[in-house]
């Protein structure tokens, strides 16, 4: 075989190779995410918040005015732009605004705090925008909140939402065993209780804004208290993002029917 | 002023419709030309142009103008001569011009003057050119010729369609560039035959009895409408001046086939394997005779077809067999690795097993077969009053009955049908010649109906229609429902079924589709700075469709629970016999009757049915769809010719049903107006060659399934029993057990009572408790809605490089722009018909759903992992296909013919069509596509059509072997690279395969699917004018088996939102023999992947594995041969 033909050859091979590597350069879908790693919000989630079968919602009353840093929305801008889904006393998941008193309620806007994407306008007539912060810090959670109908509600879950999806390696090495790596951390003031805390790595991401989001989840938390999450976690491109979480414990809310009212104490011993 | 004119527009119509009755299309051809002097090469006026055929009854004539150019038109396809004569020229001719359907050929003459010496009496100028120099359509032309000698899998014509660039079968039919065969428009004759329930195609026909194709990809004029896709416009066959006739035979005998490789569900019992050569076939005889009544003046046509099928199948059953503890070796038959419980929870919690593979079980247990009948007859007539006037008329109808098992995975009566079925087309159409020829006037009208009813049959002592269908939802033990094979025993837990269905059929539809068509068409032909062909027409159409829909036994009921459950809990879990679906007749309490009832607890729909309807929707519908048409066609210094027209198209669809008038909603759409342009350049100036450019908009025909499934009240009642209260419900020994008898009801209501329950007449008090009303339909729909479009454009290049062999490239662009679907911005607790994203917010005034307000701008979802509201504004609708195609045509001459094309293109987005190819489900403008938001997470990729590669070649050759014999080998040969694979997981609102977890099309490509046929025929002359024919057709001659469709259901248990922003290293996963494990390994965030509730996804092992798809079969097609014979005169 002549060493003309060889080259023939390897000239074919590299078209081919070439042609290939930039068809798949063009392919959006394995074009990686380059965007650098970014948390977008912190909030609490009920441990026993079931989305499909506990129809359980959070209270529904007129009363309740959105919490800091939320504005409340304006209801004619409301109305104007989401006809039909920001009503008071309607269904309590339609309305797009965040911070709308028929979806406040614990575990709900009042914990949030992040970034959900866009703006709205306030009662004041000005905009909200919502922002993404350096470092996060949650005030007055309540540990657990007992509804008028003997419902509760355990607030110990710290969901960290992510613009992206990330490296599970940072953040729940092993799909089975929900600990973290030795470099993201939990400390109940001051004192470092990791090993009390689960860390799952959840790439589930509902929008194409929202990325993953990382668990760190506790039987409960107490009352009073600080908690504060620190570390580090890469993006699956390698790039590194600083976590810096604190969550400022309240005490517990308990209107439950004063018949079967009975004490939820979580304070610390 | 508007209204007016759209008065007008109604008016003159209605007035034409006493005397004609269809959809425009063009069913016949034009020649145009120059005839210059030979001597000085100067035009030629007054020549007399005369066109003769075997197809044409008499001649047609055309004098030259000043400028020598003529124009026939209005004449039917097939083999031309063309002469011109004129005083002082020796006549001159010109013969083989193969004119096919809605085509314009240019054929130039030269006359030599008589002062001329020649030795000829008659100037020969050649065959003419082969261009369509008329259009700039996308598309081609199957000839009689290709459907007679190309070996076609199909006997029936559509099918033939798929030589066409761009073209795939899909689920439906035939589909074009990226679009869903349903959007297509089908005419036979000038007919619109498609379905007027659900667009598809209405009418079939053995390719015997048709004379060509036109296959239109796209880029048509405005004369041509109802299609935001394709069209298939097929001429049947017509007589002639002398008598000609066949009689044939076909058989496929399953002897020569192999069996295809089983298809089963991974982990599950029962398996199923295409076995022909246990008998199935595939046959047709038949006969076709034509010929003159009265010579160039009256030709009949006239042909009768028995077609037969029979397909036998073969279940078995498999077992688990778990794999050596630690044993990295355990491969199942097909090589695969051992189910790795690594993957995820198996498949079944608690799984003993571990790591295990499939492994037959005894022998065969049963053999299954499906087949149909039909019965073909088509006539035509066709009068010539006199030169300038001509009438046709064409009938055809196909009665058939349709029948067998056709699932596995249940009883046999569950799954049973016999359904007899019919369509009719009857068309009448007209053309004249006035004014000297100079206007053209085209009249047709038609008729076409069909229907389809399913009859009882009884299985095992299960009458299908009579009993309810129960889905034993749960993992059971196959033994609950068959006996073992003797001899063989399973382990526990080794041998089950999922999802098993005992009892009948289910829901049962028997539709009856009418359309009432006619237009009527002008075309002047005049010269202003070039010739004109300016075309003005009005085409009508009146379609209804008119269903009775029910559940078999009157509901359909479903279980968690096992067959020797004694549980007598709640509504929820083993213990309840949910009554998931039936038609219930529902009443105040009182004496009103009624199928929903509104939020107060009164009836919305009273006197919609009555006692004596019980259990049934019967839904009436119908719908006018008229189209209005301006167009011009002009040729400039006979070489460039620019058309372009605008087309007005009107809908109203809705729901007639008596009673429900004074609720029902409607479409009601009058302003779909289409321009499109072409411009095309014969730069060779004698229609040999062409450079093409063009655009337009094309409007959707809504079929009148949304008109009975939306505008009409599906009253469904829901309702739950107690499973171990029931009584008879072992299914081996009852096989017929009927929940709704059988079981008192979970809140105490007495035995029996149920809706749709046929011996307590199937009443169900509002008051009484236990049934829910679940009703569907009556949708509110957005008084701004518009017509859903496309819009297309492309360009391209052909040239005739030899005689009658033509080249080509083209590129082809399609756009979707407004679509037309069901939405709800509330995540599912109202719906809505709008176009998405487009339509503004609007709240209803008046009826039923006074005050409603709906938004199709933004919608909001919830995230179903933490409940935060997300998502302000409705995707935009995207379906994006680009192509570029390769293209060589060889008309039938010099003893053979080809046609061959090589695509490549692009379809992506997140809206498929007119119906949802991943599951099947044809509801068009209904799907489940744009129903929430939180279905649309991660849609946006690969369509289920993307076949990035297209490579298609047929032809044949007639090989003399002797005077009195000819051979005729044929090829047919296709490469088509594969559908994209996605990875789904359950909708909590939607089920099993709705909601994507990685972006479409993540998962990689199947393999190419590569298909050879092979035919050969012997034409033997045996004596004066009959000819015997022998055939021998080998379909998939390569017997490739490739895999056409996987199960795409990551899982099929657990509800997963999209992970809309999940990575991946390589679109190969699928490619693995572990399919799993690939994707696993390549997507890093799939292994963390959550359920809605937070947990691990029990993961379908069955994943990749090869799967019957909605359409399309798990495996190709084995190899097989067609053996024929046919005498012909």
């Amino acid at each position: 075989m002549s060493t003309r033909n060889w080259n023939r050859g390897g000239i074919g091979l590299a078209v081919a190779a070439l042609a290939a590597m930039s068809v798949t350069a063009c392919d959006p879908y394995l074009k990686g995410n380059t965007d650098a790693p970014v948390v977008l919000g912190v909030t609490m989630v009920d441990l026993n918040y079931n989305t499909w079968f506990s129809g359980i919602l959070p209270p529904d009353t007129s009363d309740q005015e959105c919490t800091a840093p939320y504005a409340q929305p304006d209801q004619a801008w409301a109305d104007a732009n989401f006809p039909g889904l920001c009503v008071e006393g309607g269904p309590t998941t339609v309305c797009p605004v965040l911070c709308f008193p028929s979806r406040t309620g614990p575990g709900y806007a009042p914990f949030y705090q992040g970034n959900l994407g866009g703006t709205y306008k306030k009662a004041d007539g000005l905009n909200y925008t919502y922002t993404v912060l350096s470092a996060y810090s949650l005030s007055d959670v309540p540990p657990a909140y007992r509804d008028v109908d003997d419902n509760t509600f355990w607030y110990s879950q710290i969901l960290v939402l992510f613009n992206k999806t990330m490296d599970p390696a940072t953040i729940q090495p092993d799909p089975n065993v929900a600990r973290p790596p030795s470099t993201l951390t939990v400390t109940l003031d001051g004192v470092d209780v990791t090993e009390d805390f689960a860390f799952e790595y959840n790439p589930d991401s509902d929008t194409t804004y929202w990325g993953a989001s990382m668990l760190v989840t506790a039987d409960f938390l107490f009352e009073d208290s600080t908690y504060r999450i620190v570390g580090t976690v890469k993006d699956q491109q390698g790039n590194s993002l600083a976590i810096d979480v604190t969550v400022n414990t309240g005490l517990v809310i308990d209107e439950g029917p004063a018949a079967l009212r009975k004490p939820i104490a979580l304070r610390k011993k | 002023m508007r209204k007016k004119l759209l008065r007008l527009l109604w008016v003159a119509p209605v007035a034409m419709l006493l005397f004609a009755g269809s959809a425009a299309a063009q069913s016949t051809g034009t020649i145009v030309g120059v005839v210059n002097d030979a001597a000085t090469g100067k035009p030629v006026a007054g020549a007399l142009v005369i066109a003769t055929s075997k197809a044409l009854q008499g001649e047609q004539t055309a004098v030259t103008d000043s400028r020598g150019q003529y124009t026939i038109s209005a004449l039917p396809p097939g083999a031309y001569k063309l002469s011109a004569q004129l005083q002082g020229y020796k006549p001159a001719e010109r013969g083989d011009i193969n004119l096919r359907v809605d085509f314009t050929l240019r054929a130039n003459l030269a006359m030599v003057p008589e002062s001329v010496q020649m030795d000829e009496q008659v100037v020969k100028t050649g065959t003419a050119p082969a261009v369509n120099i008329g259009s700039a359509e996308a598309g081609t032309i199957v000839s009689k010729e290709y459907l007679a000698s190309v070996p076609l899998a199909s006997r029936s014509y559509e099918q033939a369609a798929v030589i066409a660039p761009t073209a795939q079968r899909d689920a439906y039919g035939v589909s074009f560039a990226g679009a869903t065969s349903p959007e297509n428009n089908y005419i036979i004759d000038g007919l619109r035959v498609s379905d007027p329930g659900f667009g598809t195609l209405g009418t079939n026909l053995l390719t015997n009895f048709v004379d060509q194709l036109d296959v239109k990809v796209g880029s048509f004029m405005p004369e041509y409408g109802y299609s935001s896709a394709g069209i298939i416009n097929t001429v049947t066959k017509s007589g002639g001046n002398e008598f000609h006739g066949s009689i044939w035979g076909n058989l496929t005998p399953g002897f020569f086939s192999p069996s295809t490789p089983a298809v089963s569900t991974n982990g599950q019992a029962i398996v199923a394997q295409s076995t022909p050569y246990k008998g199935s076939y595939a046959a047709d005889f038949g006969l076709e005779l034509g010929g003159p009544i009265i010579k160039d003046k009256l030709w009949f046509y006239a042909g009768f077809a028995p077609q037969m099928n029979y397909n036998v199948r073969s279940k078995y059953l498999q077992t688990r067999v778990p794999c050596p503890a630690g044993s990295t070796t355990c491969v199942d038959a097909s090589g695969r690795p051992a189910n790795n419980p690594a993957h995820g929870p198996l498949i079944w919690a608690g799984d003993q097993y571990g790591q295990f593979v499939m492994s037959p079980l005894g022998s065969q247990t049963e053999t299954l077969a499906t087949g149909f009948n039909r019965y073909f007859a088509i006539a035509k007539l066709t009068w010539l009053i006199n030169e300038n006037h001509n009438v046709f008329a064409s009938f055809n109808t196909q009665p058939g009955n349709t029948y067998g098992v056709f699932g596995n995975n249940g009883y046999n009566s569950s799954s049973a049908a016999n359904v007899d079925d019919n369509s009719t087309n009857v068309t009448l159409n007209y053309t004249g010649k006035f004014l000297d020829k100079h206007l053209l006037v085209e009249a047709r009208g038609g008729w076409y109906g069909s229907f389809a009813k399913e009859n009882a049959v009884t299985d095992n002592g299960v009458n299908n229609l009579l009993t309810p269908a129960v889905q034993w939802r749960s993992t059971q033990a196959v033994t609950n429902f068959i006996d073992l094979p003797a001899g063989t025993t399973c382990a526990t837990g080794a041998c089950v079924v999922s999802n098993y269905i005992t009892g009948g059929g289910g829901y049962v539809e028997n539709p009856k589709n009418n359309r009432f068509a006619g237009n009527v068409s002008a075309t002047g032909l005049f010269d202003l700075a070039g010739q004109h062909q300016l075309k003005a027409g009005i085409q009508l159409d009146y379609s209804t469709y008119d269903k009775t829909a029910y559940y078999s036994g009157g509901a359909y009921t479903r279980t968690i629970g096992s067959t020797t459950g004694t549980s007598t809990g709640g509504t929820t879990g083993s213990n309840s016999v949910q009554l998931y679906r039936g038609y219930g007749v529902i009443t105040d309490g009182g004496t009103n009757w009624c199928t929903a009832i509104d939020a107060n607890g009164n009836c919305v729909n009273k006197g919609y049915q009555t006692a004596n309807e019980p259990g049934q929707s019967v839904q009436n519908t119908n719908t006018w769809a008229n189209g209005y048409y301006l167009q011009d066609s002009w040729t400039i210094a006979n070489v460039l010719t620019l058309n372009f027209g605008v087309r007005l198209d009107t809908q109203n669809v809705k729901n007639n049903t008596p009673g429900n008038s004074s609720f029902a909603n409607s479409i009601n759409l009058n302003n779909e107006w289409a321009p499109r342009v072409q411009a095309i350049w014969d730069f060779t100036g004698t229609g040999r060659g062409k450079i093409q450019a063009n655009w337009g908009m094309y409007y959707e025909a809504i079929p009148l399934d949304i008109a009975a499934r939306a505008f009409g009240f599906e009253g469904q009642v829901q309702g739950y029993y107690q499973l171990g209260t029931c009584v008879n419900k072992d299914p081996k020994v009852n096989p017929n057990w009927n929940p709704l008898t059988s079981c008192p009801n979970v809140f105490g209501n007495a035995v029996g009572e149920g809706p749709g329950n046929n011996n307590t007449g199937n009443v169900i008090a509002l008051s009484g408790p236990g049934f829910t009303p679940n009703s569907t339909g009556f949708s509110a729909v957005a008084p701004d809605l518009k017509g859903a479009y496309t819009q297309q454009f492309g360009g391209g290049v052909q040239y005739e490089i030899l005689q009658d062999l033509t080249v080509g490239v083209d590129y082809l662009g399609r756009r979707i722009g407004n679509v037309i679907e069901d939405l709800s911005s509330d995540d599912g607790a109202t719906y809505f018909i709008a176009n998405p994203s487009v339509s503004k917010p609007w709240t209803v005034s008046g009826g039923p759903l006074d005050g409603q307000t709906y938004n199709p701008q933004s919608a909001a979802g919830w995230s179903l992992g933490t409940g935060t509201v997300y998502t302000v504004a409705w995707p935009k609708p995207e379906r994006s296909y680009d192509s570029v195609s390769f293209t060589v045509n060889k008309l039938f001459s010099k003893k053979w013919l080809a046609q061959g094309s090589y695509t490549w293109s692009s379809l992506r987005g997140n809206y498929p069509g007119l119906f949802r190819p991943e599951n099947g489900q044809l509801d068009p403008n209904l799907t489940s596509e744009y129903d929430l938001v939180s279905l649309l997470g991660n849609k946006t990729g690969p369509l289920v059509g993307n076949r990035t590669n297209q490579i298609k070649l047929a032809g044949s050759y007639n090989a003399t072997l002797s005077p009195d014999v000819t051979l005729v080998p044929s090829v047919n040969f296709s490469a088509l690279s594969g559908l994209p694979v996605s990875a789904t997981a359950v909708h909590p609102y939607y089920g099993p395969g709705e909601s994507y977890i990685l972006p479409r099309g993540m998962v990689g490509n199947l393999d190419w699917t590569i298909q050879l046929d092979a035919g050969a025929k012997v034409l033997w002359a045996i004596s004066g004018p009959y000819t015997l024919q022998f055939s021998l057709d080998i379909f998939n001659l390569l017997n490739m088996q490739t895999v056409q469709w996987v199960d795409m259901n990551y899982t099929l248990l657990d509800s997963m939102t999209p992970m809309q922003n999940a990575q991946c290293n390589t679109k190969t996963s699928i490619s693995s023999k572990d399919p799993l494990a690939a994707l696993a390994a390549n997507c890093p965030d799939l292994p963390y992947a959550r359920t809605v509730d937070g947990r691990r996804p029990t993961v379908n092992l069955n994943y990749g594995r090869p799967a019957a798809g909605a359409g399309v079969g798990a495996y190709q097609s084995p190899i097989s041969a067609r053996f024929g014979v046919a005498l012909s005169f």
